[in-house]
């Protein structure tokens, strides 16, 4: 048979490989999954936006005070609570710069925006405490506790602000 | 008994270098807002990479090939470009992603913020690579690695209600998500577990260290009995996680968050065990992922590569590693946040997943190479659930993160 | 122009009727290796009607697993056949004509070391 070459099966020396070329077909998908990346990234709004950085933020705050809790129950050393709540200021911030950037349309939605801000100031200033708490931690003042107060504030301040986003 | 001990050691090192930051983040992040319902997608990513590793090991061990020559071979030149293109991004994101997990755990330890570390890590990650023998060097960062059993002790150390977790088993999406966020995190988790990077690694170790058949049975028994123990170590963070940071309401988005249910149930003690397990876990697959690198783009364009030869023999194999070291550095240096390089980088994995499968499944049956050694049966008709449940998860990866807004 | 770009070309009988594109260039080795290099002969082109992309070594008949890999990839390349050298009259930039009378080869492979 013709096509049964000698010694080597042809296979392994043939010049390769198929045409790896960019199929007419690849783009009108490319087109749809670029709308509809535009689709979602201009649903929600300012309500989607402020849940979505409440949320954050009280996982966040609520991260903090466990840590804080194990740090003064002796099972954090003050390396990883220091981390914990830098991550978690970090956290607050993001939210923060994300419903500031928002450009309210009606008047209830600016309201929405304000208490927003209010309450994550509030947990950015709660986050302010703990950390100062930390760092002196002497006995001076803040104390831990009281960082922790703090916290607990902001934390409350978060829930009453989410169910107020969420009951909208 | 040489030999008993080389098979422990195996195992042993094939459960601790399971858990890479991939594993770490993910099945966190899963544990804290999905509890323990997506257990069964660690289950099915674990018996794929118990499969896809054992095939590939036994092609490097019968044929001599490691996966990127076989890819090369198998798909050619032009196709073979793309997909080793798609592969290395992914694994360069990867490396990203292991050098700031290091960094991260270091900050933990220390609180000097990561950034600093980066350097550090990064030459460290260098140095190793240049100057310690391949198997020094698997065997330790497995070993150490192995400290993240602390993740099981912490939650027996919890005493959770182990009948209202064996409930959560069951699939199911909760109710604060979407059945779709559960599906993107499903795909996260199953790229997670079976991180394609260990697969080149694997077969391009086999080759580092002069696999024959004769060493296949042990191979066999290190990835059967090491990865289900490894993907146990998944979901005991999974289930720390969905202990403590679950009802407190905490969806984790650092790696801070990942360690607190130890620190809750094993103390001050558990947070160095943890810490030392995180860091030889991230500094190890950061190992294994810097070689990868080389070994892909050696491989490929047929260039000396192997920690088995002095780096002047393999020179390009040194300088794409150190290149691709230097790229991680450079854009950690941005700032972006290693957790979320982490949960791109595993998703990313699952999209690739079939670039590098099907060519190893193909290969594996292909008795020019194999002799015979070729796939099962059995073996082939798992491989083809597993091509069609990669596809699958490839396929749908995409589109579920522009719905998700990447799993937000 | 080099051998690549001929893969996905497409390929006419002399009528100028369509045939498929070249999705393979195929080699023999006539004799054993010389001193550096072995020396493969161009035999022919592969043409497929329906797909370019790669036969992924199953062109080979004694590779029939995993079984229905194997019967995918074949239907992919169902009715395409390997032209000799001698065969074409013409290799253009945009079409490849086949002279009158040319002959479809199987484009199956046996495997003489066939285990």
């Amino acid at each position: 048979m013709l096509n049964t070459p000698d010694s080597v099966p042809a296979a392994q020396i043939t010049a390769r490989p198929a045409a790896f070329r960019a199929r007419p077909a690849a783009r009108p998908a490319l087109v749809a999954l670029a709308a509809l990346a535009l689709l979602t990234g201009c649903s929600g709004g300012i309500a989607q936006s402020v849940s979505t950085a409440v949320k954050d933020s009280s996982s966040a705050v609520a991260t903090a005070r466990i840590a804080l809790r194990q740090d003064m129950d002796g099972k954090l050393t003050k390396a990883a609570t220091d981390t914990s709540l830098e991550d978690g200021l970090k956290e607050v911030e993001a939210g923060r710069s994300s419903v500031l950037k928002l450009s309210p349309a009606t008047q209830e939605e600016r309201v929405a925006q304000k208490q927003a801000l209010d309450v994550l100031d509030q947990c950015a200033a709660g986050f302010a405490t703990a950390r100062a708490a930390l760092a002196a931690n002497d006995g001076g003042s803040p104390s831990l506790p009281d960082g922790d107060k703090a916290l607990a504030d902001a934390q409350d301040a978060l829930k009453q602000l989410e169910g107020a986003v969420g009951s909208r | 008994m040489k030999r008993l001990l080389g098979v422990a050691l195996g195992v042993l090192t094939a459960i601790g270098g399971f858990v890479d930051i991939g594993d770490l983040v993910t099945n966190a992040v899963v544990g804290s807002r999905f509890g323990l319902s997506m257990v069964w997608v660690v289950a099915v990513g674990v018996v794929g990479i118990c499969l896809f590793a054992n095939m590939s090991g036994r092609v490097a061990a019968a044929s001599g090939r490691a996966t990127f020559e076989v890819i090369r071979e198998r798909l050619g030149a032009r196709a073979g470009l793309a997909n080793l293109s798609a592969s290395f991004l992914i694994n360069l994101m990867t490396v990203t992603a292991e050098i700031g997990g290091v960094a991260l755990a270091l900050q933990l330890a220390s609180s000097v913020y990561y950034l600093l570390w980066i350097p550090v890590a990064a030459l460290a990650v260098w140095l190793v690579i240049w100057r310690v023998r391949f198997t020094i060097m698997e065997n330790v960062a497995g070993l150490l690695g192995l400290t993240l059993i602390v993740f099981a002790v912490a939650l027996f150390l919890l005493k959770p209600d182990w009948g209202a977790l064996a409930g959560q088993l069951a699939p199911s999406v909760p109710e604060q998500e979407t059945v779709w966020t559960y599906s993107y995190y499903a795909i996260a988790l199953f790229g997670a577990a079976m991180t394609p990077y260990e697969v080149f690694f694997f077969s391009s170790g086999a080759v580092e260290e002069g696999w024959t058949v004769k060493d296949l049975l042990q191979e066999r028994i290190n990835v059967l009995v090491g990865f289900p123990l490894g993907g146990l170590l998944s979901v005991a963070i999974a289930a720390c996680a969905a202990v403590v940071l679950l009802p407190a309401g905490i969806s984790v988005t650092s790696l801070s968050q990942v360690i607190l249910p130890v620190a809750e149930g094993a103390g001050k003690l558990g947070l160095a065990f943890v810490l030392v397990g995180i860091v030889a876990a991230t500094f190890g697959a950061a190992l294994e992922t810097t070689l990868s690198s080389g070994y892909t783009l050696a491989q490929f364009f047929g260039w000396s590569w192997g920690k088995f030869r002095r780096p002047a023999e393999a020179a390009r194999f040194h300088v794409a590693m150190i290149v691709c070291l230097l790229i991680g550095m450079a854009v950690l240096a941005t700032g972006v946040d290693p957790v979320q390089v982490t949960e791109y980088s595993v998703v990313f994995s699952a999209i690739a997943l079939p670039l590098t499968y099907l060519p190893v499944l193909i290969v594996a049956n292909d008795p020019q190479y194999m002799h015979e050694h070729v796939n099962g049966r059995v073996v082939n008709v798992l491989g083809m659930v597993y091509l069609v449940i990669i596809l699958v998860a490839s396929l749908a990866a995409i589109p579920l993160m522009i719905v998700t807004g990447a799993g937000s | 122009m080099i051998l690549g770009d001929l893969l996905g070309t497409p390929v006419h009988d002399p009528d100028g009727g369509w045939l498929g594109r070249v999705a393979d260039a195929r080699f023999v080795l006539d004799g054993p290796p010389h001193q550096l290099m072995a020396e493969p002969r161009l035999l022919g082109l592969v043409v497929s009607p329906h797909s370019v992309a790669s036969f992924l070594g199953y062109e080979r008949n004694g590779l029939t697993h995993p079984w229905l890999l194997a019967r995918i990839l074949r239907w992919r390349h169902r009715g395409s056949f390997l032209v000799l050298w001698e065969d074409i009259a013409m290799v253009g930039p945009r079409s490849v004509r086949l002279r009158p009378g040319f002959t479809r080869y199987s484009t199956a492979l046996e495997d003489r070391r066939q285990v």
